[in-house]
């Protein structure tokens, strides 16, 4: 899989690019819109990780030109800028998501992860472990073909930690990613531990083994052969 | 005391000076206009006598002399020897004794004005033994070388009752006069004055929220056109030093937000590394807790920049009941977890027109606060009741409480009741402060109650239409 990272901060762009790297994916990078553009008529890719402000020519008209060339590479967006009115005009210009700077990797990784899963028509929308499916579209979960009903922020918890396959998400990530920015994650974590158990509970997780409680740092779910 | 009063007073103590002034003058004048008449009269009178008073014969002879005769029947006439006794004086005296001091002026003609005690038989149509007064004319003359002086007089009559007739009427007219003066002058100064308190209501307007008004030039150039043209070059400098600064504030927190994404990016990163002793991820997750709190207080200082700087909002029609129940949910389970109770009084239905995000925000950090500030086996009950107008929410808490000083501050940025438990509760300081300001923008009123040690109570009142606003709905009332 290849990821564009189009974002003039250098080392904003280093350290995504070597996150990414560490997660297999293949990563070409872009400091301005118009070597952004270069490259993705050049070379196909699988997603467009797009800075709104950049030098040269911004973001949304990067992706207004690439949409009306029809290319339908994923977009995800990333702005510092957190005013709704951007976030808008790049949802209605094509983009299929955003992202306000400051974000969590893990928040990150599960959009990326998002995207590249809608973008690609072969793969499946299921995320698995062990005999636990989760369909992102369909929004259902079963445990060995027993269908498991989870309230909204379960189901989130759920999908955010398959995400996020193999790697701690800390309770104040899965906080913000549960409640959104809005809310206080140092008040919302508290409560993460309770929906957690919930979790576990409905998902036949009795000893913990699926969803892991790593001490004092948070969760994880394990590949049953890792 | 007051500008107009001083006014008023000056005005007054001015006024009554300067005719005090003139009317001193003028009344002299007078005075002296009705001796210039008959000054004349004696000095004619005085040089019949000097070239022919016969100083050598004795008294009885002298009324003889024809010449001066009919001098000596119309005037007061004595006449002073050497050693300045009297030698003669006529009939009309009555009786000769009389005497007058004789100045020791060397002038050889003077005027002056006498009070004498006339004799009854000499007034015989004054029946008052009052005195009277005299035009006196002294005259040196010299006979063979000695000096005489012939004293020749003339009786004033009415003239002195009449100045001083005059000058009552005067007085009583200044008196009078000050009634107007003062009325007048009063009036005056409250038409000089009225600019300036217009000027300083206006200005008194003008806050830091209303910042782009201005005072209203009149059309007069004067001294208080330029008054309010400084003032207005003042707000004008004003407005651009506090907008500069949201300016700067909402760019610094702009540009602060790509390097924590950098330095979260790192951690977090680091956080999966198998290779790190567990200490080390420790720390690293504790400045990790760190860095998202800085992110949680950049994120809000750009919130309230941009809630500062963006007047119009989106307005529209919603139901707040849905939004309170839908957040009210949200921390239910963080409740359960902290062993809080919630007690909810929300109405079915509570359509209202607002910015949607930012009452939910609003909400959200009122709740935050009641949830982070309690105790264990506390309550938090939110009651919401609602007129034809308007909208009232109380959000009551168990708790700490704040003490009577800083309920007024609570709502200022970074102010914490507790500054050691800022880390605690964690939080930006910055959660009321966001909260006042999306109950201005709606034209609401928010206030804060407590009990020190055992409760607090927030209650926000809100317009259903915010264009309507509160203060209408009040007078209305």
């Amino acid at each position: 899989m290849r990821i564009l990272i189009v974002e003039d901060d250098a080392q904003l762009a280093r350290q995504l690019g070597r996150t990414l790297e560490e997660q297999r994916y293949t990563v070409d990078m872009a400091r301005d819109g118009e070597v952004a553009l270069d490259m993705i008529f050049d070379q196909p890719c699988d997603l467009i990780i797009l800075d709104l402000m950049l030098p040269k020519r911004d973001g949304l008209s990067v992706l207004q030109e690439i949409r009306q060339a029809g290319i339908p590479t994923p977009v995800l967006i990333l702005t510092a800028k957190g005013e709704t009115d951007d976030r808008i005009r790049g949802l209605d210009l094509g983009a299929d998501d955003y992202l306000g700077k400051p974000f969590s990797l893990a928040e990150l990784l599960a959009r990326a992860r998002a995207l590249l899963r809608r973008g690609s028509e072969n793969v499946q929308p299921v995320l698995e472990v062990g005999d636990i499916r989760l369909n992102t579209i369909t929004r259902e979960v079963t445990s060995s073909t027993q269908k498991v009903s989870l309230t909204p922020k379960e189901f989130s918890l759920l999908e955010f930690l398959l995400y996020n396959k193999n790697r701690a998400v800390s309770r104040l990530s899965l906080a913000e990613h549960v409640w959104g920015e809005d809310f206080d994650p140092f008040t919302m974590s508290n409560s993460i531990d309770v929906h957690i158990k919930n979790l576990r509970k409905k998902i036949g997780d009795t000893d913990s083994s699926i969803i892991q409680t790593l001490r004092s740092v948070g969760y994880i779910i394990r590949d049953g052969d890792s | 005391m007051k500008i107009r009063h001083k006014i008023t007073l000056w005005v007054v103590g001015v006024g009554l000076l300067t005719s005090l002034v003139l009317l001193t003058v003028v009344f002299n004048e007078i005075m002296d206009e009705a001796h210039e008449i008959h000054d004349p009269e004696l000095e004619a009178a005085g040089r019949t006598l000097t070239q022919h008073f016969p100083f050598e014969k004795q008294p009885g002879q002298i009324e003889q002399e024809n010449l001066i005769r009919p001098v000596l029947d119309h005037y007061w006439v004595k006449v002073y020897g050497s050693g300045r006794s009297p030698v003669y004086a006529n009939s009309l005296w009555g009786i000769s004794e009389v005497s007058l001091d004789i100045e020791d002026e060397e002038d050889d003609d003077t005027y002056t004005v006498s009070v004498f005690l006339p004799a009854g038989s000499v007034l015989a149509d004054d029946d008052e033994s009052s005195e009277m007064s005299f035009r006196v004319h002294m005259i040196r003359v010299f006979s063979n070388g000695e000096p005489f002086w012939i004293q020749i007089a003339r009786p004033l009559g009415e003239l002195e009752e009449e100045m001083r007739e005059l000058l009552v009427i005067l007085i009583i007219g200044l008196l009078g006069a000050v009634g107007p003066l003062v009325i007048g002058s009063y009036w005056a100064a409250g038409r000089i004055v009225r600019p300036i308190a217009v000027i300083n209501r206006l200005s008194g307007e003008i806050n830091d929220k209303t910042l782009s008004q201005r005072i209203p030039l009149g059309n007069s150039r004067d001294e208080l056109h330029e008054l309010s043209r400084s003032l207005n070059r003042m707000f004008d400098r004003l407005q651009l030093s506090f907008e500069k600064q949201k300016q700067f504030l909402a760019n610094a927190s702009h540009d602060l937000k790509t390097p924590i994404a950098i330095m979260r990016l790192f951690i977090e990163d680091a956080m999966q590394r198998q290779d790190l002793p567990e200490s080390f991820k420790n720390q690293l997750m504790d400045q990790g807790n760190a860095l998202l709190r800085m992110e949680r207080l950049v994120r809000a200082l750009l919130d309230l920049s941009v809630l500062n700087l963006k007047e119009k909002q989106e307005m529209q029609e919603f139901d707040l009941a849905v939004l309170l129940t839908e957040v009210v949910d949200e921390f239910s389970i963080i409740c359960d977890a902290s062993d809080i109770r919630i007690e909810t009084q929300i109405p079915e239905h509570l359509q209202v027109v607002g910015d949607k995000d930012t009452l939910r925000r609003m909400v959200i950090n009122i709740m935050d606060n009641a949830v982070k500030y309690n105790q264990e086996k506390g309550v938090v009950r939110l009651e919401v009741s609602a007129t034809a107008d308007t909208i009232q929410l109380s959000l009551y808490n168990t708790g700490p409480g704040i003490q009577g000083e800083d309920l007024e501050r609570v709502f200022e940025q970074f102010y914490r009741v507790e500054k050691s438990r800022a880390l605690e509760y964690g939080g930006s300081g910055l959660g009321l402060t966001i909260v006042k300001e999306i109950v201005r923008h709606h034209k609401g009123q928010v206030i804060m109650e407590s009990e020190p040690g055992a409760w607090a109570r927030i209650r926000i009142t809100l317009p259903r239409h915010p264009e309507q606003g509160l203060e209408q709905e009040e007078s209305g009332l």
